[in-house]
């Protein structure tokens, strides 16, 4: 038997036993001092003094004490006995349970008519009703990211019954570590001296994060640390959690061809199909652009062998600017987990790209000077539906209101800018654009690498040219592609950039936080990429104009500066399509003042207010996405009819629905109370019954003795002062 | 030389009371030739003998005859009605003495009956000042044995000494045939013990010794044992024929003193005696 405390940190109030005891040194210390006279008539007998004095100090003690008892009973102590893991009588100890509820896909998956989740349900609502007043329940959600239904814990079960009413479906991944921590936390400020964490889960592999051994370790170790470590139960409400479904297949992230979207292009959009189930399946896919099925695109693939993928890819194009979602899904009978039968991903269609170019050489020559060849290939002349405006502007007049008017710069063989420029460039990609900056012999390096240090990706060398006729400095290396941009331009074969040669170059030192996306074949640095504030600056080592070298006459320049260009103005940022756990975030045109909520319809159907955050230019919008597919929010902005979307993906390993394996099972029970119960039946009482340790509270009994003693008190109080 | 006051002894003065027959032992001057001449028989006169009745005025300024309270000290209200006290008996050509005490005699001024004797004693009583332990009854133990002639001893003090003590030194003075007047001063605070709030007692007459007190406590205790001690003392003095009168240091010197003669010329028990707090 052994006593322990469930406040520990009250136990600091027992220091209030010491008041007394100096109120009473304080008042001795001020004591009324009386001159007399008649001491004669002051004079009691010995015996009667010293039992005053008695009564003093007995006084003395019964106020320390009653002050001890009450500090001692706030720290809740009680006396434990009994073995781990005792299956006896819990005593009278109160419990504090979380309850993690796995609200993933594949907790839809009927059995036997009823699905898991609302096997669940009805189990919460079991035990729940079998909880004792002072017990305590908190409800957590497991999604992609935990959504606490109920916290702090609620000894209010109606609110429980309540919440259970109203939960979403569910939907997406599950990540069950990340629930328990939560559980952990919640459990960190509760007071019953029993704790309970159950987890009503369907058992898949992928929400247990079995692999990752280092979250297993971190959970045993804030548990360790924990005053009153919590049990923990693995609970499926299904008395047979089932095999495998015969039939799952899955829509991964879906990819688009362009980074820049005009209206009227054709764009490819390509995913990958997943056969999770245990026979081979052929799969019929539709295209939705807004929701709308893009009937041509309509395709069948497969079949798919069981565990294995295949690629699907439609073209489609959009007629006006603005967000559009496209979704893929599958067109013939749902599977066992229909969460996961649809795939969506926003694309932003643009009027056109806007570029300026800033060439440091002009020349009045057609395809002349350092950027006539990228003028041209940019915004070919005579054709309607070019991607891309270009406007070329003299460095001399470059400024913020030009640069406002563009997503992307190029700046080619510019000596150096004025100040106002410089200032201005850098804020043009601090505030989301970009740079292309396109070395040459005119270049001050040493004003760029001063003046620009800030942004600029490497800092500029020593200039380097072969004088002689057909001389080269160097090739690109296209094995040393790096990024969206150029990656497929690349690679180990052969690739028609490697032709190009130049016959001029500027040696480039990187920075530290700066990429190299291409290289020379010496070795050097050609193109280096660094991120500043919300844009990003290329830097080019060597020029693009008929003197530098080959390049602009290479087949593939046009596709090199197509997706440099594009992959610089891209307006996908990835804050429109995002991966499980992330948050949505709206950027829109400040509200009128008193909006201080707008509407988000989420991917179950729901329609949720989300708060306003007002910023200088614009507000955001903020919603928690635990919830993979589109959100949309309307009435923002002109174009698409003033619709926003987001995308969440949804958690591919949450289409694996292979379950824990008995190694698992030990390996995740290995050192510490943790029960996997194969059944809800008898798992109610099961779990109510256990105790670590038998319990039982002593603060009622101290706080009664010290009422006792304090009644002991005021009447030894009143005798004292009123006298016998 | 011709006091207001009538003295008990008769003898031969100037004022004629009575003839007495002549008798073995008398003087033959004294006898009254004249009445032999008309009676033939010898007659002696004998005259009411009129004298300056000498009081000593005794005060205590023992260290307990400091006390104040909310009023002035006992020792003052003593110095007062001794200063009163002593102007009447000099305007009515009375001899008074002085006699201030503390530990031990301090200022011993024999009694004398003219006007300028008053500022003499009242220069005594500005010097006394309250100190040291009361030794109430050696004090009028050494005044017996020192003062000759039997006289009026007034007596100003709170009276605090060990009773059985104090009622032996009062014996004696009355053993040696003085007129004893026991004016007892008290505070109100004395009477009453009106504390509240525990504190600790300092003996005035003792630095030194303190006591805490918790006067709910000991109120009872206090006042019972205080009542007691003062009826014994008027018993005692009743019980030797002395006078006593209680002075509250809440009353001014004159009233205390209109109540004093006022009693005693109504020949009335001393107030005290009569008052309803003895039998309590």
């Amino acid at each position: 038997m052994s006593l322990g405390f469930l406040n520990l940190s009250m136990l600091i109030g027992i220091a209030g036993a010491a008041v007394p005891v100096v109120i009473h040194l304080f008042s001795k210390r001020r004591e009324q001092v009386v001159d007399w006279g008649a001491m004669q008539f002051l004079e009691v007998e010995e015996r009667r003094q010293r039992r005053f004095r008695f009564d003093e100090l007995l006084l003395l003690a019964l106020r320390m004490l009653v002050m001890g008892l009450v500090a001692a009973a706030l720290a809740r102590p009680f006396l434990a006995s009994g073995g781990a893991n005792s299956q006896a009588s819990a005593g009278d100890a109160r419990r504090d349970v979380v309850i993690i509820l796995d609200a993933s896909a594949s907790m839809s998956i009927p059995i036997e008519g009823r699905s898991l989740f609302d096997r669940s349900i009805d189990w919460i609502r079991e035990f729940s009703a079998a909880l004792r007043p002072g017990d305590s329940l908190a409800l957590l959600l497991a999604k992609d990211r935990v959504r606490p239904m109920i916290d702090p814990p609620t000894f209010d079960f109606g609110r429980i019954a309540a919440a259970l009413t109203d939960l979403p479906a569910p939907r997406g991944g599950c990540d069950l570590t990340a629930a328990i921590v939560e559980a952990l936390r919640i459990l960190e400020s509760t007071n019953n001296p029993e704790r309970e964490i159950i987890i009503l889960s369907d058992e898949t592999r992928s929400a247990w994060r079995v692999d990752e051994r280092a979250k297993w370790e971190l959970l045993r170790s804030i548990r360790g640390k924990q005053r009153a470590a919590p049990r923990l139960w693995s609970v499926s409400p299904s008395q047979s959690p089932g095999e495998s479904p015969a039939s799952n297949g899955s829509l991964g992230p879906l990819q688009v061809s362009r980074g820049v979207i005009v209206p009227g292009r054709e764009v490819r959009i390509s995913g990958e199909i997943s056969n999770s189930g245990s026979d081979p399946r052929t799969r019929s896919i539709e295209l939705l652009i807004d929701g709308e099925v893009d009937a041509g695109a309509t395709q069948v693939v497969g079949p798919i062998a069981p565990g294995g993928r295949s690629t699907f890819s439609a073209a489609t194009s959009f007629d006006r600017p603005g967000d559009h979602v496209v979704t893929v899904r599958f067109a013939d009978a749902a599977d066992s987990i229909p969460s996961d039968d649809e795939t969506h991903r926003v694309v932003t269609v643009v009027p056109a790209l806007e570029v300026i170019l800033v060439d440091g050489k002009p020349s009045a020559q057609p395809l002349g000077g350092e950027l006539g060849f990228v003028r041209v290939a940019l915004a070919p002349f005579g054709d309607p539906t070019r991607v891309v405006e270009v406007e070329s502007v003299d460095a001399a007049k470059l400024d913020s209101a030009i640069l406002s008017t563009c997503r992307v710069v190029i700046l080619a063989n510019v000596d150096r800018l004025g100040t106002d420029a410089a200032v201005a460039l850098e804020s043009f990609i601090a505030s989301g654009g970009g740079a292309m900056v396109i070395l040459g012999d005119r270049v001050d390096a040493e004003w760029w690498n001063e003046s620009s240090g800030a942004w600029l990706p490497a800092k500029i060398g020593e200039f380097v040219k072969d004088a002689s006729p057909g001389g080269v400095v160097g090739r690109p290396a296209p094995s040393s592609f790096r990024g969206p941009a150029l990656e497929a331009l690349g690679g180990s074969g052969q690739s028609p950039l490697g032709e190009a040669s130049f016959a001029s170059k500027r040696r480039l030192e990187p920075m530290p936080n700066a990429a190299v996306l291409a290289r020379l074949d010496g070795g050097d640095p050609w193109i280096v990429e660094r991120g500043h504030g919300r844009g990003r600056a290329l830097l080019l080592g060597s020029g693009v104009g008929a003197e530098a070298g080959t390049l602009p006459v290479n087949p593939d320049f046009v596709p090199w500066i197509h997706r440099l260009v594009a992959d610089l103005g891209s307006l996908d940022d990835g804050s429109k399509n995002l991966r499980p756990g992330e948050d949505v975030r709206f950027a829109i045109p400040v509200p009128p003042p008193g909006v201080e909520v707008v509407d988000v319809r989420t991917p179950d159907g729901r329609v949720i207010q989300s708060e306003v955050v007002r910023g200088g230019n614009t507000a955001l919008v903020s919603v928690d996405a635990s919830d993979p597919g589109v959100y949309r929010l309307d009435g923002q902005g002109a174009e698409s009819g003033g619709v926003r979307y987001a995308t969440v993906e949804a958690d591919p390993r949450e289409s694996n629905l292979e379950r824990l394996s008995a190694a698992d099972r030990i390996e995740m029970c290995k050192d510490w109370p943790f029960v996997i119960l194969d059944s809800g039946e008898n798992a109610v009482d099961r779990i109510l019954r256990s105790a670590t340790v038998r319990k039982h509270e002593l603060w009622r009994p101290m706080i009664l003795s010290a009422l006792a003693l304090l009644c002991v008190e005021i009447w030894m109080t009143r005798r004292a002062t009123v006298g016998s | 030389m011709s006091g207001l006051h009538r003295s008990p002894f008769k003898g031969f003065s100037v004022e004629f009371a009575e003839h007495r027959q002549y008798g073995p032992g008398d003087e033959i001057r004294h006898i009254d030739w004249r009445a032999f001449g008309k009676t033939d028989r010898f007659f002696v006169k004998e005259f009411e003998e009129e004298t300056n009745l000498k009081a000593y005025l005794v005060v205590d300024a023992s260290g307990s005859m400091g006390y104040a309270g909310a009023t002035e000290s006992k020792l003052e209200q003593a110095r007062r009605i001794a200063a009163c006290l002593a102007y009447l008996m000099i305007s009515q050509r009375d001899a008074v003495g002085l006699a201030a005490f503390d530990d031990e005699i301090r200022e011993m001024i024999p009694p004398r009956s003219a006007p300028r004797h008053f500022s003499v004693l009242c220069g005594a009583l500005e010097r006394t000042r309250p100190g040291g332990e009361t030794p109430l009854h050696r004090v009028i133990h050494g005044l017996a044995e020192r003062i000759d002639r039997r006289g009026f001893i007034v007596i100003l003090s709170d009276g605090f000494d060990r009773l059985d003590s104090l009622v032996d030194s009062l014996r004696h003075l009355r053993h040696r045939r003085h007129e004893v007047l026991f004016l007892q001063i008290l505070a109100p605070e004395e009477e009453e013990f009106p504390f509240e709030r525990p504190a600790r007692f300092r003996n005035l007459e003792d630095s030194a010794s303190s006591r805490p007190v918790h006067p709910r406590a000991i109120r009872e205790s206090y006042l019972r044992r205080f009542r007691a001690h003062r009826s014994a003392l008027v018993e005692a003095l009743r019980g030797m024929n002395a006078d006593y009168h209680r002075v509250s240091t809440s009353d001014s010197a004159e009233k205390a003193l209109f109540d004093y003669l006022a009693s005693r010329s109504r020949g009335v028990r001393p107030r005290a005696m009569t008052d309803p707090e003895f039998d309590s």
